[in-house]
């Protein structure tokens, strides 16, 4: 199933909420991907010192590195290649302004402003901007023809989507005019409202604090515009037929009922989703869920394993229940990734992985060797 | 089958003996506890299951989110988490602590100009200075805690006990920040009043207890030994408490050999009749739960380097919320 979304689109991102495996999920994207003969890209943004330990590298830079070498020596040969890339945060936005600064000594004030130092990398969406910045700019190139995007490990899903959004708000809203006529103080009189609210502010964070924030816009005014229009090319990016969302939720029923609200809000933005892939599902075997004991008999080993395989049996039924509930209802493929796998922390895990992905998703097939 | 559980490499260090055994510490000893950890460790369901513990004793507790999307709902049927405080069940009150409304209430308080409040509120300067004094956005709502701290009815605290379900470990290190960064910055104005006020709570150790929660998965230990650190390095505040979620279940116990034997495959008949014909999958299920629980049991050792109690929080094998935190109360009731 998942090769049919590798196969209709270019750019597969990967979303989801925290602590799922979506970094995991990304590399056996990728693996897959460059199996089926692809020149690919991983782009991650996590520390993702797992995942680099899975392809055998020692960290992963900001330079796409070539790990194909690596996996045929690991035993794992791709026809295709398989690239893989950190997302560098503020590099990508200083070459944002670079790029956008209209003359050298406009780049250099912006870059050594304290607040820009402060704010980039940190300002509430500057992480997601950068990643979106990033991925659009190597989809741009013909380097590479399949694109694996990690998302960075909010805890909410949807704060990807969004988080540009609230960034260029943040840029475009009356703030920075309010901003630069303080600067000038022209015609400061004490009923206007601008005078009131930084009164205001002053009181809050003395006058220093204000005069830097001032001197920030005045800078970043001049890159506004160039900055704006490149993430309305990046949502616009989201929405084409080459760019498809890959939702990595738990299998318990809360997650299950969050990856479904993201799906439908991806779907009411005009994005597509070809997957949800269910990780670490735990397949249940038999029909029934046996009868959970009140508590455990401690004296006997017997007792305590009746206990376990019970209550692990009650937790595969529950949530098996809910994926059902899940596939009956969402259009998109759901893809189970059974528990069972293990940490993928080597390039055998991260084979199988690949491999779980691309098998289809009838239970029986997936069920734990 | 690869062998269950590898030896453990690298020093194991002399205390972990005595860290290993399972307490929560001071933590209920504490007025104020701060809950941190990183994202979907069961951060809110330890910082629930705190506060529903100390309500059920008769502590009159305030549990505070601080989440766009908060959890409360989930865990105590029938609760709607709010800014505005509401009543969760017997002697528990729940709030979720947004930025936006604190700051609405903080500025209306301080400053008693409810239009500027208005304008402020609306447009997005309130990022601009966030940007400019990262961690700022969490001073405010923990203006908000510091508050309820300091509230007092008929000459006693109004509350025995404040819980707060604080955010994952990297906005948390930059709240933990805040206070000593700010007075560097800010020196004089109402922020800088504020940010004594708020050291003063945190570095108080009587009254104020960090717990750090994380699974004993490898990128969370990983989080929670750099969160320990930089707190360390960086702050001049000290976690109480360690508590490990979802640490698996030690089936084998004394009779370990034999455990692992029956799961690597050799037949046993007690063992193989308490399954009662599932047969191999479920001793397959079994294996992979020692397994993991194997690998857990190391990185245990890892967390324990950090010399500070950890608690150990069973796995539940639960799928629904309320459930869980029903369950995880009964845990907690065998602290003091």
């Amino acid at each position: 199933m998942i090769e049919t979304s590798i196969d209709r689109h270019r750019i597969l991102i990967v979303g989801g909420s925290g602590g799922v495996g979506k970094t995991s999920v990304s590399a056996a994207l990728g693996l897959a991907a460059a199996r089926e003969g692809h020149r690919t890209l991983v782009l991650t943004i996590d520390p993702a010192r797992r995942l680099a330990a899975a392809l055998g590298l020692e960290g992963i830079g900001p330079e796409a590195e070539d790990v194909t070498p690596r996996l045929k020596a690991g035993g794992i040969p791709v026809s295709g290649e398989l690239h893989a890339m950190m997302l560098d945060v503020r590099n990508t936005l200083d070459r944002a302004v670079e790029r956008h600064a209209p003359n050298a000594q406009r780049k250099d004030q912006i870059l050594n402003n304290r607040l820009y130092q402060n704010i980039a990398g940190r300002l509430s969406g500057s992480q997601e901007y950068a990643a979106m910045q990033q991925l659009q700019e190597i989809a741009s190139l013909a380097e590479f023809d399949r694109i694996i995007l990690d998302t960075p490990p909010t805890t909410q899903a949807m704060d990807f989507l969004t988080a540009p959004e609230r960034l260029q708000a943040f840029f475009d809203s009356n703030l920075i005019r309010i901003f630069m006529n303080f600067s000038g103080r022209a015609g400061r009189g004490f009923f206007r409202v601008t005078d009131v609210l930084f009164r205001t502010l002053e009181r809050l964070t003395g006058a220093q604090v204000i005069r830097e924030i001032t001197e920030f816009f005045e800078v970043a005014e001049s890159i506004l515009e160039p900055f704006s229009a490149q993430a309305a090319r990046a949502r616009r990016l989201l929405r084409e037929q080459q760019t498809a969302f890959v939702i990595v939720t738990g299998a318990n029923p809360h997650q299950l009922e969050e990856a479904s609200e993201f799906a439908g809000a991806l779907d009411a933005m005009g994005i597509g989703v070809s997957n949800v892939v269910v990780n670490r599902w735990l397949p249940a075997l038999e029909e029934t869920a046996p009868e959970l004991p009140d508590s455990i008999e401690n004296s006997k080993l017997a007792e305590r394993v009746r206990y376990w395989h019970a209550a692990l049996e009650r937790l595969a039924h529950r949530q098996t229940e809910a994926i059902k509930a899940l596939e009956a209802q969402d259009g998109a493929g759901v893809v189970r990734v059974p528990e069972m796998s293990g940490a993928v922390d080597s390039l055998s895990g991260l084979g199988e992985l690949s491999d779980r992905l691309r098998t289809t998703t009838s239970p029986s097939s997936t069920e734990a060797r | 089958m690869p062998p269950l559980c590898q030896p453990v490499r690298g020093r194991v260090n002399p205390l972990s003996d005595e860290l290993f055994e399972p307490e929560l510490g001071a933590v209920f000893d504490r007025r104020f506890l701060f809950v941190t950890g990183k994202g979907g460790v069961g951060k809110s369901l330890i910082s629930a299951a705190l506060a529903a513990r100390a309500a059920d004793r008769g502590e009159r507790t305030l549990w505070v989110e601080m989440s766009e999307s908060p959890r409360g709902g989930h865990f105590f049927t029938g609760f709607k988490p709010r800014y505005q405080l509401a009543p969760v069940r017997d002697s528990l009150w729940g709030m979720n602590l947004r930025v936006q409304p604190a700051i609405e209430e903080y500025l209306a308080v301080a400053f008693k100009i409810p239009f500027v409040t208005r304008l402020i509120a609306r447009n997005t300067l309130f990022q601009v200075l966030t940007g400019a004094l990262p961690g700022l956005d969490s001073l405010i709502p923990l203006g908000k805690i510091w508050y309820e701290l300091g509230r007092r009815r008929g000459g006693k605290p109004y509350w025995d006990r404040v819980v707060l379900d604080a955010p994952s470990t990297g906005h948390a290190l930059a709240m933990l920040r805040f206070p000593q960064a700010a007075q560097d910055i800010v020196k004089s104005g109402n922020v800088a009043d504020r940010a004594r006020e708020i050291e003063t709570i945190l570095g108080d150790r009587s009254g104020t207890g960090l717990v750090a929660v994380t699974t004993l998965d490898e990128l969370p230990v990983d989080e929670t030994c750099e969160l320990l650190e930089r707190v360390h390095d960086e702050t001049p505040y000290r976690f109480e408490a360690i508590v490990c979620n979802e640490v698996l279940p030690d089936i084998g116990q004394a009779e370990k050999p034999r455990y692992h034997e029956w799961l690597a495959g050799n037949p046993d008949d007690e063992l193989d009749d308490s399954l009662e014909g599932a047969g191999d999958k479920a001793r397959s299920h079994l294996a992979w739960l020692e397994r993991r629980r194997c690998s857990q049991q190391a990185r245990l050792r890892r967390l324990s380097a950090n010399e500070v109690p950890m608690f150990h929080a069973p796995w539940i094998p639960a799928a629904d919320e309320a459930e869980l935190l029903g369950a995880m109360i009964d845990v907690l009731k065998d602290q003091r």
